[in-house]
């Protein structure tokens, strides 16, 4: 898809519905929200994930809904050449990246392992979105009421796409991903070999994949996307902020469809710097969405920088204020955050049950806000009745952004994520570190 | 084989005239847009032997450092940080506020920051590099990008979004353009964007291990071009919808005209034999705007001055401005270095630079032009003074990511 031979100016069909100016601020959602993250409304046309022990999207729900998550296994961690001394903690992960095989192989071994973990989530979304008909993935969630289904021969139900779904012409494919451990335990040792080494010396590899955008990069090589090509970073506002910009390059024309995702790794570096213990990748595949049609659909994001003195109450505003009193959420209300107290308060202030993300999924840095989103995503697909749900990332510094997902119709996601399920290159990757005790 | 990749310009004309209303600057001439504009137009070359680390043992040991009086200066500007490019980023901020007549504090209006980097604060572990093994500094910083905004959070508050983008050396322009698109959204009244970037021994190391670094300067296009060498700063340029400028009583400096970005999909550290990525941007950009190749003035380059990079570039815009005359391009790297995150908004600023003052930088350090960059008109080094109407700002990197940035003169009486 998107091949440069085969790339040709194609008008999405949510493409004119723009978003009138100074229509930010707390907008109250529709019964049908009437545009997306940036402006045209998105539909969620395929979703992969790399998360470990998750291979069903009810695995994802029932973490964090029903019995109680996993304790992450204790790991070991070292950081040869520094003076960093080995450690042994639990952590979330390792997850095998299990490449799909619509994937070529060839020098995926020379990869990072976040960029293979990004890779074969993006792939499975891809795979879900391009192929999501009759004979499309194996696994595919769906609810009540689809609009037409078929059967593998493993007997699973499987979604007929919706009649929107991009082909190959349709124009180019964004790549948005958010990530703030990608590169770092690169760049680190490009630095550990800069003092071991004699100049010059250091690994050719290690160097270009020590900036943040090896995972955008390798999904666009990888997968011959050449739409837009971005990595956010920062903190957890980081993921919504990537579906924001997808949903606006979108609107505005410069891409068709949009692969928008995160991923994380836990590495000795990592938890010397405070930035995350989990190791994951998800991706969910958006394409705009027509009038009418079934399916998991993303409301507008609202970003907004708060006063960090007064954050508890303001973000409580923020959550009340956003529904309208007639559209009010039925699901959780999906919280990543890394402040333990705020995510309490807003629990004893709402009144459906709050999920935090970093609680049961560990802290997943740049990507929390995304995995936040893809949780609200496997609600909606899990849940037998349409589903409305709020999904916010909050982070110290008073940076915060809101989105709503909301199911319309009848889901018609259909999913190649789940790790244990989707055929695979058999592709292992190098890990940050050895499991020791379960 | 060329893209048609021209993705329609912005439906309805729904997009506002969005204008650049001040810019910042700390780059290698010292502190403030003026200072960079004079070094350019003096045709300093702003590159020299690394002082900030021990280079000893290097093949090439240059780079383009914000000089030591101007790192000093900051003290009386921005709050104390361990990230210099954290500090860069504050102070060159306040002085696009400050340009654009706006104060750095106000709760009552919606401020935006998006912010491009390559490295964010991971330069702080490089202080740890030491004989034998690195000590990895204590407080964590280096493994927490946001930390980048804590000196600018000190000085200017933020109540829209704060979005830091890191896709590679492309991260001013996409800054840019996340700012454009924030304001046609309505979604802040002002957007701060900002490419920023810090010296960093990993990027040294990383070179030198490439075997990508000019020993003595920078000769973008040049036949004797032998690399690149690093640079560091920040440089910002502050969006607003033209009406809120004009309603303060102040004359915008430039014009957005388009944002466009692509990616190569072709390899981690080569760009696309043909700059596919390249030519679909500049497309992009000149019908979005509904501009040819010969309304284009400028061409602020990437020019990196790598043996591979500057000819495919060449070749690329060539390929994708076709007219009556060649396109006049030229890259101010030869005098700043690669500034990597930082490079893209600095030469945006250079090319609002360009239009008010009617003069194209040349390229300085252009001794002998490579035949390989043919289809090109090289500016030579000591610049052309003529009107300037457009520019095309153009910033690619490793992992393919390209986006190309279209600024327009404001027109007497337009503003």
């Amino acid at each position: 898809m998107g091949r440069p031979d085969q790339r040709r100016t194609a008008v999405p069909s949510g493409r004119d519905r723009r978003v009138p100016a100074g229509t930010t601020g707390v907008v109250p959602p529709d019964r049908d929200p009437p545009t997306g993250p940036g402006g045209g409304r998105l539909t969620v046309a395929g979703l992969g994930l790399r998360l470990p022990g998750v291979t069903h999207p009810g695995h994802l729900v029932g973490r964090f809904g029903g019995a109680s998550a996993p304790a992450p296994a204790v790991r070991r961690f070292d950081a040869p050449g520094s003076d960093l001394e080995p450690v042994e903690r639990p952590a979330w992960g390792p997850v095998e990246p299990r490449i799909p095989a619509t994937v070529a192989g060839r020098g995926l071994r020379a990869l990072p392992y976040e960029s293979l973990l990004a890779l074969a989530a993006a792939a499975a979304a891809r795979d879900a979105m391009v192929a999501g008909g009759p004979s499309g993935p194996d696994v595919v969630p769906t609810r009540a009421r689809p609009p037409a289904t078929t059967a593998t021969a493993a007997g699973h139900p499987v979604t007929v796409a919706p009649a929107s779904r991009p082909r190959p012409d349709d124009g180019p494919v964004a790549v948005l991903w958010a990530s703030s451990t990608a590169g770092l335990t690169e760049y680190a040792t490009v630095c550990v070999e800069a003092a071991t080494l004699s100049p010059g010396l250091c690994s050719p590899m290690l160097g270009p994949a020590s900036a943040f955008n090896g995972p955008a990069a390798t999904v666009s090589i990888r997968l011959g996307l050449d739409g837009p090509n971005e990595t956010l970073t920062g903190d957890t506002t980081a993921g919504l902020a990537a579906l924001a910009e997808a949903g606006r390059l979108i609107a505005e024309g410069s891409a068709a469809a949009a692969l928008v995702g995160g991923s994380a790794t836990v590495s000795r570096w990592s938890l010397a710097g405070g930035a995350g213990d989990a190791d994951g990748a998800g991706c969910l595949a958006l394409r705009p969405c027509r009038d009418g049609e079934p399916g998991v659909r993303l409301g507008r994001i609202l970003r907004l920088g708060l006063d960090p003195t007064d954050l508890v109450t303001q973000v409580r505003d923020l959550v009340r204020s956003r529904p309208a009193p007639s559209t009010l959420p039925d699901g959780p209300l999906v919280v990543s955050a890394r402040d333990v107290d705020l995510v309490d308060a807003l629990a004893a202030d709402h009144a459906r049950p709050v999920w935090h993300l970093e609680r049961v999924l560990g802290d997943l840095g740049a990507a929390g806000g995304l995995f936040a989103a893809i949780c609200a995503v496997a609600h909606c697909v899990h849940t037998p009745s349409p589903a409305r749900l709020l999904v916010l990332a909050v982070e110290p510094c008073g940076n915060a952004a809101i989105m709503e997902v909301s199911t319309w119709e009848a889901s018609t996601l259909s999913s190649g994520c789940w790790a244990d399920t989707s055929p695979s290159g058999e592709v292992t990757a190098p890990r940050t570190s050895t499991p020791t005790v379960s | 084989m060329d893209r048609d990749t021209t993705a329609a310009r912005p439906a309805g004309g729904l997009r506002p005239d969005v204008v650049v209303s001040g810019t910042g600057v700390v780059s290698a001439a010292g502190l403030g847009t003026a200072a960079l504009w004079q070094a350019v137009t003096e045709r300093r070359v702003l590159t020299r032997p690394v002082t900030r680390f021990d280079l000893t043992g290097y093949p090439a040991r240059q780079g383009a450092e914000v000089p030591p009086e101007a790192v000093a200066a900051l003290d009386a500007l921005v709050p104390p940080h361990r990230s210099l490019a954290a500090r860069y980023l504050a102070a060159a901020a306040l002085e696009g506020l400050r340009d654009a007549g706006l104060p750095a504090r106000s709760r009552r209006r919606r401020l935006g920051v998006f912010v491009g980097t390559v490295m964010a604060t991971r330069p702080m572990l490089d202080r740890g590099v030491g004989p034998g093994r690195l000590a990895v500094p204590p407080d964590g910083g280096w493994a927490r990008p946001g930390d980048l905004l804590a000196p600018l959070r000190a000085v200017l508050d933020v109540t829209g979004p704060a979005v830091l983008l890191a896709p590679g050396c492309a991260a001013g322009n996409s800054a840019i353009a996340a700012g454009c698109r924030a304001l046609a959204a309505g979604e802040v009244d002002v957007a701060v964007c900002a490419g920023v970037s810090e010296l960093s021994l990993e990027i040294l190391a990383m070179f030198t291990s490439l075997r990508a670094l000019a020993a003595d300067t920078v000769r973008p296009f040049d036949v004797d071009r032998r690399g690149t060498i690093p640079g560091e700063g920040a440089a910002v340029l502050v969006l607003e919808p033209a009406e809120r400028v004009r309603a303060r009583g102040l004359r915008p400096s430039a014009r957005i005209l388009a944002c466009v970005a692509a990616a190569d999909a072709h390899n981690p550290t080569r760009p696309h034999p043909e700059g596919a990525g390249l030519v679909a941007t500049v497309r992009g950009c000149l019908e979005r705007a509904g501009l040819t190749g010969d309304d284009i003035d400028w061409v602020s380059a990437h020019g990196t001055g790598t043996p591979a990079s500057d000819g495919i570039e060449a070749r690329a815009v060539a390929r994708a401005l076709p007219g009556r005359r060649r396109p006049v391009v030229s890259s101010v790297k030869g005098q700043l270095g690669h500034a990597e995150g930082a490079a893209a908004a600095l030469e945006a600023v250079l090319a609002v630079r360009a239009m008010t003052e009617g003069f194209i930088p040349g390229n300085v350090t252009l001794r002998e032009p490579d035949p390989a960059c043919g289809g090109i008109d090289l500016v030579e080094p000591e610049g052309r003074r003529t009107p300037v109407r457009a520019v095309l700002n153009q910033a690619f990197g490793f992992g393919g990511g390209v986006s190309t940035v279209l600024l327009g003169r404001v027109d007497d009486g337009a503003a």
